[in-house]
């Protein structure tokens, strides 16, 4: 249960949890008086699972059989993430902990 | 320490040692002419049709197997067999077999190993289908539903379950921990529906003046459903703990405790998000890693 920065949002969190995995996703910007949040920032990122064709024909029109070889990806990269450690440190976490993971250092990965 | 009986031991118990492929047990063997059995007509198979197993799964470390029972024109009883670890994404993926000339008798697929799910965590369907596959002519639908540790999908006499039905499988989760001076945001994993049974998440305020009033709010991505807000506002310096809880009643504020009326069946939609809105966040203000009891099933 890797622990991971969101280097858009400067999220922190755990993925996957239990051997399953709840992706993250930035949150979309709030009007602070009417509490009414907008549509995502577009460079914000999503890790939701996208699948870009199931069946029919590829935008270069390629068959679609071919359509079993696309890999899922996920919606938005954003800036990217890094990896604070490969265990689960955020869990339980005050708020000094909390204060020194938006900062510390962490490792690129690649995206899920 | 006691072995974990799996079923690939229990299989191995049932039927023994496999034959090796030199001594064929005799029963294999099922001429029509020479025992004058009637293969069932119906479920005719040629090289033409696949064998195609659906399956979405969520949970990583899943082996799943397929074996089917085959009657060959030949007289023998064959056994096409895929075996495989799922992607742990919730997405479809599908895997076919080519069949032969034959008559289909039965199919089956379970799961194996140490890592068993449950219900509301792999959900597969077994068809024969006629190529081409992304057309998928679907000339026989076997079986649809979850499989579990002792749930098998199976063919013939196996049901087509929905994947929505309930009860899913329940999740005590942690969402992401925002940036200081910002608000959390949970979105529904593509391939699921949730059902949210339970929100507890803690904002800090600084010692900036001002009162703060929160509020979780569930959109389907874009456009808000309704928000639910807590009592109580929040003021400065102090340390509140919120607990969204269907259909409880607002009752008064317990010191650090604030609880927040959720409606008792939220069920979200794949992309579907909720979140908290903090009214007159003021910098400084952190919240805390958000808890979530979730109950999900795979949207198929």
């Amino acid at each position: 249960m890797p622990t991971f920065r969101c280097e858009h949002c400067k999220g922190l969190y755990v993925d996957p949890q239990n051997g399953v995995s709840f992706p993250h996703a930035c949150t979309p910007p709030v009007d602070p008086k009417t509490g009414e949040h907008g549509p995502p920032d577009p460079g914000a990122r999503d890790e939701s699972v996208v699948v870009d064709a199931v069946v029919g024909k590829l935008p270069d029109g390629t068959p679609a059989e071919a359509a079993a070889q696309i890999k899922p990806r996920i919606r938005g990269r954003g800036a990217g993430r890094v990896m604070l450690d490969p265990g689960d440190i955020l869990s339980g976490a005050d708020l000094t902990t909390i204060k020194d993971l938006q900062v510390r250092p962490g490792a690129a990965v690649p995206d899920p | 320490m006691a072995a974990v009986i799996t079923p690939d031991r229990l299989r191995s118990i049932v039927y023994g040692p496999l034959p090796g492929p030199a001594a064929p047990p005799p029963m294999y063997r099922m001429r029509f002419a020479q025992r004058d059995i009637q293969p069932p007509a119906a479920f005719r198979v040629t090289p033409d049709d696949s064998l195609v197993l659906g399956v979405r799964n969520a949970l990583a470390g899943v082996n799943l197997a397929c074996q089917a029972r085959l009657w060959t024109d030949e007289g023998d009883i064959v056994f096409p067999e895929v075996r495989g670890s799922p992607t742990s994404d919730r997405v479809l993926h599908f895997t076919a077999v080519q069949l032969h000339y034959g008559y289909l008798v039965s199919a089956a697929m379970w799961a194996t190993g140490g890592t068993l799910p449950r219900r509301g965590q792999t959900y597969a369907t077994m068809q024969v289908v006629r190529p081409p596959l992304a057309a998928f002519n679907w000339n026989l639908m076997m079986a649809a539903g979850y499989i579990t540790g002792s749930k098998v999908l199976a063919w013939p006499y196996g049901e087509q379950e929905d994947s929505i039905k309930g009860p899913g499988m329940l999740y005590s989760i942690f969402g992401t921990t925002p940036a200081v001076t910002t608000d959390w945001t949970q979105v529904v994993p593509t391939g699921a529906v949730w059902r949210v049974r339970g929100i507890r998440a803690n904002l800090t305020t600084s010692a900036v003046a001002g009162n703060r009033q929160v509020l979780f709010w569930f959109d389907d991505g874009a456009t808000t459903f309704f928000h639910c807000h807590a009592q109580n506002t929040q003021g400065p310096g102090t340390s509140i703990t919120y607990h969204g809880v269907p259909a409880i009643p607002y009752t008064a504020v317990i010191n650090i405790t604030q609880p927040v009326f959720l409606p008792p069946e939220v069920l979200l939609f794949e992309g579907w998000r909720f979140g908290v809105v903090t009214v007159g966040i003021q910098a400084g203000d952190q919240w805390g890693q958000p808890h979530f009891l979730i109950e999900e099933e795979l949207n198929d």
